[in-house]
């Protein structure tokens, strides 16, 4: 539906309110203080007016379950019902996290056994919870990277990249205080020990490795790589983001990663919210084990507590117990998948992608010839020929009714598109999928403005993103009534 | 194919550069401002630093990416263009009137090593 | 359970355009070394009543009823219409809104949170969120160090312990020094031993404290003068807004912390709401997502991310943060709590909170108590009790008195307590 919905403060209402106070049965109070608040506005609404204003916005919004999401890197899975219930048991939700160990039974079993499991699908021996996002798990890595030379005296200042990594890999590594060295992939679309081995010496911590990468495809010299960065003193990091087509496949501690985090919001199914929250736990080896983050969650045969004596930890990277509820909802599916439903869900998840890679190779142009694991790169490079760009395909898409892919990543490759459909997509969604992007193909040749034009369908049309950026308004004016 | 006026010279790293009596004046060429797309934001240099060849000496932000500008050689800021702190865009429109900054060259014969026009085309669009 | 919708002939049919024989052939390019013989050891798949009856035996001694613990996570009533709402799949399943035209309900939202916030806290914006409190103000800290280009930051003591402790984790990372200030006898921080500002890139504060008290931060701007040093004003409890003054009242260059109390459920501690708004100045320097208007095509107004330029997945290794999400859907919330409540209704809540707080503190005095600082507080106190090992009886009656801190309790006394409540805990302590 294509209708207005102004902002709050455009309502043209907004005295009334649509809070229930409770009764007030103390005697005031009145203070004196020179620190009082002198007036401010901010209007307020009756209930069915916040109802009405909200459900109206949420019908702007293209979630998992209007359609196929297949964002690439992503990993925009169904996300089951029965967590949302589980995540609002009174027990769950009420829990306040400075309550003694005894009253949180429930809550520090959920953290424990879910790191537990973790380490079992990664095949790491340590773990923690804290982080908040996989960001933040990476930040915590380097974090425990930067500490364990410390301790061992080593002045090790750099981190390799490839430069195919997310962004998030050298950000975090330079907010650790390490120089990024960018290591070149091959025209396969992989990394090369003999270049790793190149860029590798004593004056390097160690290196962030994503696999599968961000092309979609498995590095199959992964073993080397870390063989070649241990030899020489350094630690591996394995990037989790694109964990799903691994799970009951291989276990990423086999292949020699020291650390690595498990983005929980997209291989565990937990919601990803508008953009968060999300939850980026992190498994370790043995040997970064003390480094981990403070207090860790432990179980001593009867009772679980939290362990706050890890004198050699990097410390707290969290307010409280990291982002407790989105591990709930991860813990819920790990136990309703056991083993041989995760299995299951990297096969279908690969094959999902590798059908649409076959389906889709006639019209648009794959930069790899590599077998795609869960995801397949995609470029503009046919249409480009006839003016059609990678947005002009995206928003092409969003016309007929889907959401697009991630574009214009990996930067590595120009004018991208990464598209991972998931295991959940059904034959019949894929089809779908399928036929629209043909559709489009074909209107590129055909009828290009109109995709030049695209979307028409939406509420809104194509957003001038520039103009957002060159001249920023990031907050209405209210106007006050006092 | 694009333009790149003859009575300027240019560095492999995207910038012109015009005499501008005892001094010069550094913009970006058309080619560049046509690869980073629509500029969003200048970011410019301190006025009186001294920044070496090769260094950066500002940046510009397109909505989807950041680009350094480059000192062509040794120098001081004189002076920013402010007129595209509120109009960036005008470095889109008119990549050749639209100056970043105003250097005083350390040593002004480096001017006479830049590439001409023809080099310039041959070098920077040769990039490709 | 499985989600998955593919039949036995669906794979075989895929397999076959694939042009595999098998699933397994399509992982050939894993190497077998490392490939798994045996299944994961993992506990067996539960059906969904299984597993919400696995849940609900476990979580059923969690979570306390009436609990007087704050410190960071505060006992406010949720309006059930923020759950409802969110759990709109709409607002619960979409990612971050990189595709706008399809995304106006998140952003919309997340540009009236931030412009709510804005106006809260006194700041000229606020961002679209951080992972929670702690971090927020971490990131703050950063931020002041990239602009001063200074690598020794000061913060109060009366900064919530755990905020300290993760600023301690991210500045081992940033290598920047913490030069700590302690507190007075009133619960205050003092000024009297602060460094030269010269290079000192911010000074931290919290208000309402740790420990509850009202800081002086109109002191903060005159010790800075003409220094280049930044102010970074920090808080736990934002609804303290509806009765003191914020952050930019006090000329704050960053007011940063938790928003967990506007609608937000304690959850063990997250997800909860980071916030960070900031002096226009620092807008190219800022952490995290922003949303900003602006135009479709045909000149209708509307919202998409913005100055992603400052971002990780343009500038990578010289980004202002690694943070590449936000909190949306707590954002969400608290946009609907906001909307509910508006200015009249956060100043009424909490003159609740205060009233109901200092009633509690005077009747624990007067009951023998004794304050640990004598600076005005706004719904948290610290005091130490006169007979303590009475406590016992109050978690008898499935109270949490408090959090402990050496011989004193930190109480929390939010608008979810009655007179009865707080009688009753009088009742129990021993009261006159």
């Amino acid at each position: 539906m294509n209708y207005n919905e102004p902002l709050l403060w455009e309502k043209g209402e907004g005295l009334t309110t649509g809070y229930s106070f409770p009764k007030e049965s103390v005697p005031q109070t009145e203070s004196n203080s020179r620190h009082l608040r002198d007036n401010f506005f901010l209007p307020s609404f009756s209930e069915p007016v916040v109802a009405r204003h909200f459900t109206r916005l949420s019908t702007w919004n293209y979630g998992v379950d209007t359609d196929i999401y297949p964002l690439g890197s992503c990993t925009m899975k169904y996300n089951p019902k029965i967590h949302e219930r589980i995540a609002q048991l009174k027990g769950f939700s009420d829990s306040h996290p400075l309550q003694d160990d005894n009253y949180s039974q429930g809550a520090l079993e959920i953290l424990y056994k879910t790191g537990e499991y973790l380490k079992e699908i990664t095949g790491m021996d340590d773990v923690t919870l804290q982080p908040a996002a996989g960001a933040h798990g990476e930040l915590v890595s380097m974090l425990m990277f930067k500490k364990y030379f410390k301790e061992r005296e080593e002045n090790r200042t750099t981190v390799l990249i490839p430069d195919s990594a997310h962004g998030t890999n050298p950000a975090s590594a330079t907010m650790c205080g390490f120089k990024v060295k960018v290591v070149p992939i091959n025209s396969d679309g992989y990394l090369m020990p003999e270049v790793v081995e190149k860029y590798m010496d004593e004056s390097v911590a160690g290196i962030m490795i994503t696999n599968p990468g961000t092309l979609g495809l498995f590095e199959p010299y992964i073993k080397e790589i870390c063989d070649i960065v241990h030899s020489k003193g350094g630690l591996v990091y394995g990037d989790g983001a694109n964990l799903n087509p691994l799970l009951g496949q291989i276990k990423v501690g086999d292949c020699g990663i020291d650390a690595m985090h498990i983005n929980l919001h997209k291989t565990f199914s937990t919601p990803h919210g508008g953009g968060g929250p999300g939850a980026g736990p992190v498994c370790v080896k043995k040997l970064l084990s003390d480094y981990l983050p403070s207090p860790g969650v432990k179980f001593n045969g009867t009772n679980y507590y939290m362990d706050y004596n890890n004198p050699k930890s990097i410390g707290r990277v969290h307010g409280f117990n990291g982002n407790f509820s989105v591990v709930l909802k991860a813990c819920s599916f790990i136990l309703s998948q056991g083993a041989e439903g995760l299995k299951k869900i990297s096969e279908v998840a690969v094959l999902n992608a590798n059908y649409v890679r076959v389906k889709l190779s006639e019209f648009y142009h794959i930069p790899y010839s590599a077998d795609s694991m869960h995801e397949v790169l995609f470029t503009d490079k046919y249409q480009k020929k006839i003016g059609i760009s990678t947005l002009d395909i995206a928003k092409g898409l969003i016309d007929r009714g889907i959401h697009p892919p991630t574009i214009y990543f990996p930067l590595v490759v120009s004018d991208a598109f990464l598209l991972e459909p998931t295991e959940n997509e059904s034959l019949k969604s894929l089809e779908h999928l399928i036929d629209i992007f043909i559709d489009i193909a074909k209107e590129a040749e055909y009828n290009s403005q109109k995709l030049k034009d695209a979307p028409t369908k939406s509420v809104i049309n194509r957003v001038d993103e520039t103009l957002a950026a060159r001249h920023p308004v990031l907050k209405g004016e209210i106007l006050g009534r006092d | 194919m694009s333009k790149f006026p003859e009575d300027l010279m240019y560095a492999e790293t995207h910038e012109w550069i015009k005499k501008d009596g005892d001094l010069f004046l550094v913009g970006i060429s058309d080619y560049a401002q046509e690869q980073l797309g629509d500029i969003v934001y200048v970011d410019f240099p301190e006025i009186g630093k001294v920044i070496n060849i090769g260094e950066q000496c500002g940046e510009l932000e397109s909505s989807k990416a950041v680009s350094e500008i480059n000192m062509p050689f040794k120098g001081t800021i004189v002076e920013v263009n402010t007129e595209l702190e509120e109009t960036p865009e005008l470095i889109n429109e008119s990549p050749y009137d639209a100056w970043i900054i105003k250097i005083r060259a350390e040593n002004s014969s480096d001017y006479n090593n830049l590439l001409n026009s023809r080099e310039a085309q041959k070098v920077i669009e040769g990039d490709e | 359970m499985s989600y998955i919708s593919h039949s036995e002939d669906d794979i075989r049919k895929m397999l076959q355009e694939i042009g595999v024989d098998s699933i397994s052939e399509l992982f050939r390019s894993i190497p077998e070394t490392l490939k798994l013989s045996g299944p994961l050891k993992l506990p067996p798949a539960l059906s969904e009543w299984e597993l919400i009856d696995y849940m609900e035996r476990i979580s059923s001694g969690d979570g306390v009823n009436k609990s007087y613990l704050g410190g960071g996570i505060y006992n406010h009533y949720i309006p059930s219409i923020i759950p409802y709402l969110t759990s709109r799949s709409e607002f619960l399943t979409s990612y971050t809104p990189y595709q706008p035209e399809i995304s106006q309900g998140t952003l919309q939202a997340q540009f009236e949170f931030q412009t709510y916030i804005s106006y809260l806290l006194g700041m000229d914006y606020s961002n679209a969120s951080m992972y929670d409190g702690a971090t927020s103000f971490a990131e703050g800290v950063l931020l002041s160090s990239r602009v001063t280009k200074s690598n020794k930051v000061v913060v109060s003591r009366g900064i919530n312990p755990n905020y300290l402790e993760v600023l301690k984790t991210y500045c081992f990372g940033a290598e920047l020094e913490i030069i700590e200030l302690e507190l007075d006898s009133s619960g205050k921080t003092d000024f009297s031993k602060l460094p030269n500002l010269e290079d000192i890139a911010s000074i931290s504060v919290q208000s309402p404290n740790y420990y509850g008290v009202i800081e002086d931060q109109d002191k903060i701007r005159p010790l800075i003068g003409s220094y280049s040093t930044l102010f970074i004003s920090v808080f736990t409890e934002i609804l303290s807004f509806g009765l003191y003054k914020p952050p930019g009242d006090y000329g704050a260059d960053i007011a940063c912390g938790e928003g967990q109390s506007l609608g937000i459920s304690k959850s063990y501690g997250g997800p909860s709401l980071g916030i960070f708004a900031f002096n226009q100045k620092y807008l190219r320097q800022v952490p995290g997502r922003l949303v900003g208007q602006t135009l479709d095509k045909n000149g209708k107004r509307c919202f998409s991310l913005t100055l992603a330029t400052r971002e990780q997945h343009i500038r990578r290794e010289r980004a202002t943060s690694n943070i590449c999400s936000n909190q949306g859907l707590c954002v969400v919330s608290a946009i609907i709590y906001l909307s509910l409540l508006g200015s009249e209704g956060i100043k009424k809540l909490a003159k609740i909170n205060f009233n109901n707080a200092e009633y509690l503190k005077k009747r624990i005095i007067e009951a023998g108590g004794r304050l640990k600082y004598t600076g005005e507080t706004f719904n948290e106190f610290c005091v130490e009790f006169h007979q303590p090992e009475r406590l016992k009886k109050l978690e008898e009656l499935g109270v949490i008195p408090g959090y402990k801190i050496g011989n004193y309790y930190l109480i929390a006394v939010t608008e979810k307590f009655s007179r009865k409540d707080l009688d009753e805990y009088i009742d129990v302590i021993g009261g006159s």
